[in-house]
């Protein structure tokens, strides 16, 4: 298992080198010269050369690139061109908030999506079947910006049952902080459990139609406890690669709904470096945000392991 | 109640109003009326009370606090509250006194201030004429490169002569010296500027004092006790936030996360008005020219007479209807009514005329057509919807207009190295007229995009900026205007109406051409 653990770890690396070095890649490829675009209106040849000399920017890429990646080995993301702040400390105070409402949202998505994927596999062709169907087409054609506007006209504005934004740490208020994240979690959940549904239901279907459960039933165990005992924990491999996945597209997903719910997370903070062209703040972001995506990966990968012992010996 | 529950407004007492308004309970107030308190801005209704909590949202987030900097307008809206200026702008646009209690001229090239002498710095310093010769030095020593520097360029020297009285000496008359001294010239302490970083951590004498700083959520000032003025200000705190979505402003207001926002989205302007219960806005002030910027430093609009077929061929009225629903007014003149600076005056009265529009092409010898570029920051939609507008009403003259949105890298770079016909822009500092044709239309100026020169423009505009007298700078004024409509290389075609939004009960906060957020007067009843 360990060394299961340690081979994915091992993989990762050359994954993250080359995550980054075509982030650069792609930031050098945006039209313009980001020193203008920060300088605006004041952008003197003389503060476009001294800004560029500042930041390296006058370097060649490839060089810009190594001394980067070398400071960043060493822990050092650089500083962003609008307030001189160091990159690293922008990150570690913003990635609580973010973590928090991903995994509060994960937390969502499985609650909603795998009873709805239980319930309309369990049932097929019968109206909870249809029902579940209708109510996963219907999330999974939810844009996370709307469902987040009509959540806070719906739930906030209309019943006053919660708030429509804003941001408590949980070591000040447990409870605020849970409450001022219920809307958010809940907007970037429901998509994503959509999602979770469908895969959960087809799961089901495949397991319901093994030769395994017909012994069940001729046993004469009861359709709950085949479904609960049986069926769910052979269907766990496929929920957990999907979950897994939607972990990672949560994490990019938060980037609208920290917008719509001013939340002070990483995701709003890579929006308006991408807005200011912040260079050296795009690229952290990004790179931050993808070596968590890879961890969740990777964390997936060795819960296959947990899973099914079978997994480990491959 | 922490900091942290206060800033988005949620808390049981919330809830209990949001039932008292289901219910009819709350009283909804109306529109307040323009006026005065003892020669201070305000607008609003009833008897000042003291307390409460101002929960703001602007549009975008500050990054530095520095005055020195003067960096970003979402900085100065909230540390304009935490310093003072030597003088402000009132909402007739006159100057009153803010930390100099009174001024006098010492012939042309002087002005001599008396100062309070009870004001203090949130450190606990007393002001005196020393920090004021020390913010001015600060800002004109050429080494410590502070950006607004150049706005004073014919400031020779600022010494205390007195312990609560400073002289400027100027190299020569400066007509808009106290519009520049009421835009962004705060008063900073020498001891606090050593003690902690000011782009962190700001320390003036101003009616609130800075508490804290959570980055891309919330800063928090509370009232300053000892501020020199007595009995002001009213609030308790004020909390600035700055959610990066127009409609999420709204909501926040609806809700009661916020109690004061700074813009809606212009075309729910006519259904919020009718919710008089829930909300109530200041009035609108024109106080954001919009124009068009003509190449001038390339053919073809290095030839006037292009230029005058360009203000001669738009139509102005139908822009502002099309494109910015009634929220801005038409204008052709950087400071309309009710500016003190509004002169009325539009070489192009009566247009559009396509058939002089044309005449002017034909003169030019662009009868038969004419391709032009119109350059915009994708950012900002509005502009570009003012070009594709444009495009349509520039058609009927034969001209094919190529609107070319680009991203802001780009943008900023074709603007300065001047590759583009038409522009289209927007300024925010017409407390005084200078303030927007000076760096815009002198020779000199790193602001001129359009790249226009003209010796005769140079002059007019030193002669209104070097003048002293404000009665001769008046009477030359209108005469500039018609001046720059009919010969320089900007097309003002519109001024955006700044117009605050809030809760019913806030009370005494009104847009200022100077376009702070002075909370020093607003109050909640």
């Amino acid at each position: 298992m360990i060394l299961y653990g340690v081979r994915r770890v091992a993989l990762a690396v050359p994954l993250l080198l080359g995550m980054s070095a075509l982030i650069f890649a792609l930031m050098r490829l945006v039209p313009g010269d980001p020193a203008v675009a920060v300088l605006g209106y004041k952008a003197t040849p003389e503060g476009i050369a001294a800004l560029r000399q500042a930041f390296h920017l006058d370097e060649p890429v490839p060089q810009q690139y190594l001394r980067w990646l070398g400071a960043a080995a060493r822990g050092d993301l650089g500083h962003d061109f609008r307030q001189n702040e160091p990159i690293g400390r922008m990150i570690l105070d913003r990635i609580p908030v973010t973590l928090e409402l991903t995994a509060l949202a994960t937390l969502c998505t499985a609650l909603l999506g795998v009873p709805l994927g239980l319930l309309a596999g369990g049932r097929r062709g019968g109206g909870a079947d249809r029902a579940a169907l209708a109510v996963g087409l219907v999330g999974v054609s939810l844009p996370d910006f709307w469902l987040g506007i009509m959540l806070i006209l719906g739930l906030s504005l209309g019943a006053g049952l919660l708030p429509s934004g804003g941001w408590v740490p949980f070591a000040e208020s447990p409870v605020d902080n849970l409450i001022h994240l219920a809307l958010p979690a809940l907007t970037l959940a429901v998509s994503r459990a959509a999602v979770l549904g469908r895969l959960t239901r087809a799961a089901v279907l495949d397991i319901m139609h093994r030769g395994f459960v017909q012994y069940a039933r001729a046993k004469g165990l009861g359709e709950r406890a085949i479904l609960f005992r049986h069926v769910l924990p052979n269907a766990a491999i496929p929920i957990v690669t999907v979950l897994g996945l939607q972990v990672g597209y949560m994490l990019g997903g938060a980037i609208v709904v920290e917008m719509i719910f001013t939340l002070p997370g990483l995701g709003r903070m890579t929006l308006d470096a991408v807005l200011e062209r912040n260079y050296p703040v795009i690229q952290s972001a990004v790179l931050v945000i993808g070596a968590m995506f890879m961890l969740v990966n990777l964390a997936t990968d060795v819960l296959y392991g947990a899973i099914d012992p079978r997994m480990r010996r491959r | 109640m922490t900091d942290r529950e206060r800033t988005d407004g949620w808390s049981r007492s919330t809830r209990r109003q949001w039932l008292a308004r289901m219910g009819g309970l709350a009283a909804g107030a109306g529109l307040g009326t323009l006026g005065g308190v003892a020669g201070r801005p305000a607008w609003g209704q009833g008897q000042p009370k003291r307390g409460g909590i101002l929960k703001v949202a602007t549009v975008d987030k500050p990054v530095n606090m520095d005055p020195g900097y003067a960096q970003l307008y979402s900085s100065l809206q909230v540390y304009q509250n935490v310093y003072n200026k030597l003088v402000y702008v009132d909402e007739a646009g006159q100057f009153v006194p803010g930390l100099a209690k009174s001024w006098k001229a010492d012939g042309e090239k002087a002005w001599v201030f008396d100062l309070v002498d009870n004001a203090v710095f949130h450190n606990g310093e007393p002001f005196t004429a020393k920090d004021v010769a020390f913010t001015f030095n600060r800002l004109l020593d050429a080494k410590n490169k502070l950006p607004m520097r150049v706005f004073f360029s014919p400031v020779e020297g600022v010494e205390a002569i007195g312990p609560h009285q400073v002289r400027f000496s100027l190299s020569r008359p400066f007509g808009p010296l106290f519009a520049m001294l009421s835009q962004a010239t705060e008063i900073v302490n020498e001891k606090a500027l050593a003690e902690k970083d000011p782009k962190l951590f700001p320390i003036g004498t101003g009616p609130y004092k800075f508490v804290e700083w959570v980055k891309d959520d919330h800063i928090t000032l509370e009232r300053w006790d000892k501020y020199f003025r007595p009995g002001r200000p009213y609030l308790d705190r004020i909390i600035f936030q700055a959610p990066a979505d127009d409609t999420v402003r709204l909501t926040g207001l609806q809700t009661g996360r916020y109690n004061w926002i700074q813009t809606v989205p212009p075309q729910r302007i006519p259904e919020l008005e009718r919710l008089t219960r829930e909300m109530k806005s200041s009035p609108g002030r024109p106080y954001f020219p919009f124009y068009l910027m003509l190449n001038a430093s390339r053919p073809p609009f290095n030839d006037k007479r292009l230029r005058q077929a360009i203000a001669w061929a738009i139509d102005r009225s139908e822009i502002v209807k099309l494109v910015y629903f009634d929220t801005h007014v038409v204008t052709a003149e950087p400071t309309p009514e009710p500016s003190p600076w509004a002169t009325g005056v539009n070489a192009h009265k009566g247009g559009p005329d396509l058939a002089r529009a044309k005449q002017l092409l034909a003169d030019a010898g662009k009868g038969s057509g004419l391709s032009l570029t119109y350059l915009v920051k994708s950012q900002v939609p509005v502009l570009v919807k003012t070009g594709e507008i444009l495009r349509e009403q520039l058609k009927k003259v034969g001209i094919t207009l190529d609107v070319r949105p680009l991203e802001s890298g780009q943008y900023f770079e074709e603007l300065v190295g001047k590759k583009f016909d038409i522009a289209g822009g927007y300024w925010s500092v017409t407390v005084d007229p200078d303030m927007f044709y000076y760096p815009m239309q002198h020779s000199s100026s790193a602001w001129n995009f359009c790249g226009f020169k003209s010796e005769e423009a140079d002059k007019r505009l030193d002669a209104f900026r070097f003048t002293a007298s404000p009665a001769a700078r008046k009477k030359m004024y209108p005469e500039l205007v018609r001046w720059f409509q009919e010969e320089g290389s900007l097309v003002v075609f519109s001024n955006e109406l700044q117009r605050y939004w809030m809760k019913p009960n806030v009370q005494g906060s009104a847009p200022l051409s100077s376009l702070e957020l002075r909370f020093e007067d607003t109050w909640l009843a």
